[in-house]
């Protein structure tokens, strides 16, 4: 299973290892809904082929912080950036302009998300559910992508479910039919959110071992967990977020043995 | 000793202990009460109509398939396919509209939904009949500057004419409610999901909203076929021939009034069975995906009766 690329086919990006070319870079991002803040000023960059974390309190912002960089939210002020292009707006006479639904869709393509919740579409087929983005969004021919959707499935250890509707498969089966989802479009960043947080305990491990395998393979990927050992074993860097500001960040190692700053101490203390 | 076998189990042996004898049989006594207070009234029913030769059912077979009868049928079925596909697409763009982003398009929609549901089907109706009164002519061109066609009113709208555009609007503003009830009904997480993958937001209504949406609100948009097939008989207000107004003109003339409704009743009825197998159709057609369990309780749901 981890032989082989996971991906159908080679990234552009660099096939394995790190770079220093940062990938994901935000500076500045706030964010409201009305009058509570729930951002107010993220910085932080991940490099080509790196695995971030992020860890923090229910509410310190994380979800949305994801959602900002797909676009899934506008950020009312800082800049984000995917492999160098700005996230969101188009840079014309000096002026950013705000990019319509048809630009944002084409610029969502460089990105690929994990649900908490999987999000399947239920009226489709665990196969049809991996088809849908390279058949209706990249052009892909109908035959190609069942194939690779198939090698793809069979990869997170599907292969004999592709023809099971998301009713039909427990809640692990379908968040790695979510993973295959997400793969299928090549997308130079893969943005997770609390993917295992809505599984039984007892199937959290095969979701686990599916992404520690995607980042051997040197996918950039952006993790919001509260699985710990997942962050100390797999990810590059951490960053500790609370009340909307990253308050603390470095390698897995010192992030987690021996936090700084005193509220990450306090939720490491109750975590784990 | 007497036998304790259970009734079910008669090849297990019996088993004595306390809490475990087997099973008394169950009389339905509650069933067979309400069978029989049923069968009285169903006798009756069916007493009173073969005795009673007033009820002229020679006549009921007569008229069944009289031309005149047949012809009102098909004017009332092109009056229900025609005022159905109207609303249907005018409710359509009133969701689409009722769902934007612009706050100027949310309140037209909401306006124009409020208005059609509360303007009687008997009053659009005439006034689209009388529109000519207020509205000799209508033209098209620029507004308020040169007008290329100029058309007589009465001769755009006539019987037929006004009669499918009042039942076309009159069926937009629910239509438009039922879809958008549709519509929100779908998970907005696979809303997200699609939009994330890129898909701009006309697909993702193609693709994810509109199958799932279309599967809630068929149970509906049939209640409002069913009721506009009976309700469409308010034409005979303007002099339409739809199923009604033959069997009005036939009784008027022979005084046979109970079989003549008969006979109207009998085609509102094959209708009606007709199109609930249709329905039950679709919905079968359009349950991909949902869980088994969840189609099975439904069918339990349609099957079993209550208490
Ligand atoms: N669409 C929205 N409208 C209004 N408030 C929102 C919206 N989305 C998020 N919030 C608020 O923003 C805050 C941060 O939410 P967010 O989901 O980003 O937190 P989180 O760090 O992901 O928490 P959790 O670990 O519970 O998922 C919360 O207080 C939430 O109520
Ligand atoms: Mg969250």
């Amino acid at each position: 299973m981890a032989d082989t690329p996971l991906t159908a086919a080679a990234p552009a990006a660099p096939a394995a290892g790190t770079t220093d070319r940062p990938m994901v870079e935000i500076s500045g991002v706030c964010k409201s809904f009305g009058d509570q803040q729930v951002l107010r000023g993220i910085d932080l960059s991940v490099a080509a082929g790196q695995v971030a974390c992020i860890l923090g309190p229910s509410g310190s912002g994380k979800s949305t912080l994801l959602r900002c960089i797909n676009q899934l939210e506008r950020a009312d002020d800082g800049a984000i950036r995917i492999d160098g292009d700005l996230v969101g707006y188009r840079v014309h006479g000096g002026r950013r302009h705000p990019l319509n639904s048809r630009q944002a869709a084409r610029q969502r393509r460089s990105t690929a998300m994990v649900f908490q919740r999987f999000n399947l579409l239920t009226h489709r087929t665990a196969v049809e559910n991996v088809m849908e983005a390279p058949v209706h969004v990249h052009g892909v021919p109908r035959q190609q992508a069942r194939t690779e959707a198939l090698e793809l499935l069979e990869r997170v250890g599907l292969g004999d479910r592709c023809d099971h509707y998301p009713a039909q498969l427990s809640g692990g089966q379908q968040q790695r039919v979510a993973i295959a989802r997400a793969l299928a479009v090549r997308p130079r960043v893969l943005l997770f959110d609390e993917p295992t947080s809505a599984l039984d305990p007892e199937l959290v491990d095969e979701v686990l071992a599916v992404m520690a395998d995607l980042a051997r393979e040197g996918l950039t990927m952006l993790v919001v967990t509260h699985e710990i050992a997942f962050a100390r074993d797999v990810a590059d860097t951490v960053f500790f977020m609370d009340g909307g500001v990253v308050v603390e960040s470095g390698p897995p190692a010192r992030v987690l043995t021996q936090p700084e700053h005193p509220r990450t101490r306090a939720f490491l203390r109750r975590v784990l | 000793m007497t036998s304790t076998r259970s009734r079910a189990g008669s090849a297990a042996p019996a088993d004595d202990r306390p809490g475990l004898e087997p099973l008394a049989p169950r009389v339905p006594w509650r069933e067979f009460l309400y069978l029989g207070v049923v069968g009285v009234f169903v006798a009756m029913l069916v007493n009173f109509v073969v005795t009673n030769d007033r009820l002229n059912l020679p006549v009921f077979a007569e008229y069944l398939f009289d031309p005149l009868v047949l012809d009102g049928l098909q004017t009332t079925l092109v009056l229900t396919v025609a005022g159905m596909t109207g609303g249907t697409l005018l409710g359509l763009v009133l969701t689409a509209m009722r769902l934007s982003s612009s706050p100027t398009l949310r309140s037209v929609a909401f306006t124009a939904i409020y208005v059609s549901r509360t303007i009687p089907l008997l009053v659009q109706l005439l006034f689209w009949f009388f529109l000519a009164s207020v509205l000799p002519e209508i033209s098209f061109g620029i507004p308020f500057g040169p007008e290329f066609v100029t058309l007589e009113t009465n001769q755009v709208i006539n019987q037929l004419g006004a009669a499918i555009i009042a039942l076309s609007l009159f069926e937009a503003g629910y239509m438009a409610e039922i879809m958008r009830s549709g519509v929100l009904a779908v998970d907005r997480g696979q809303v997200e999901a699609a939009t994330a993958m890129g898909m701009t937001p006309w697909k993702v209504f193609r693709r994810v909203v509109l199958p799932q949406a279309a599967r809630i609100s068929i149970p509906p948009t049939m209640n409002q076929v069913i009721s506009i097939l009976k309700y469409s008989s308010v034409v005979i207000l303007i002099g339409l021939a739809d199923l009604m107004f033959a069997v009005q003109a036939i009784y008027s003339r022979n005084f046979q009034q109970i079989p003549l409704l008969l006979v109207a009743t009998f085609w509102y009825g094959l209708a009606t069975i007709v199109l609930t197998l249709v329905q039950s159709q679709l919905e079968k057609r359009l349950s991909t995906g949902l869980p088994k369990a969840a189609r099975v309780r439904m069918q339990k749901l349609e099957e079993t009766p209550v208490g």
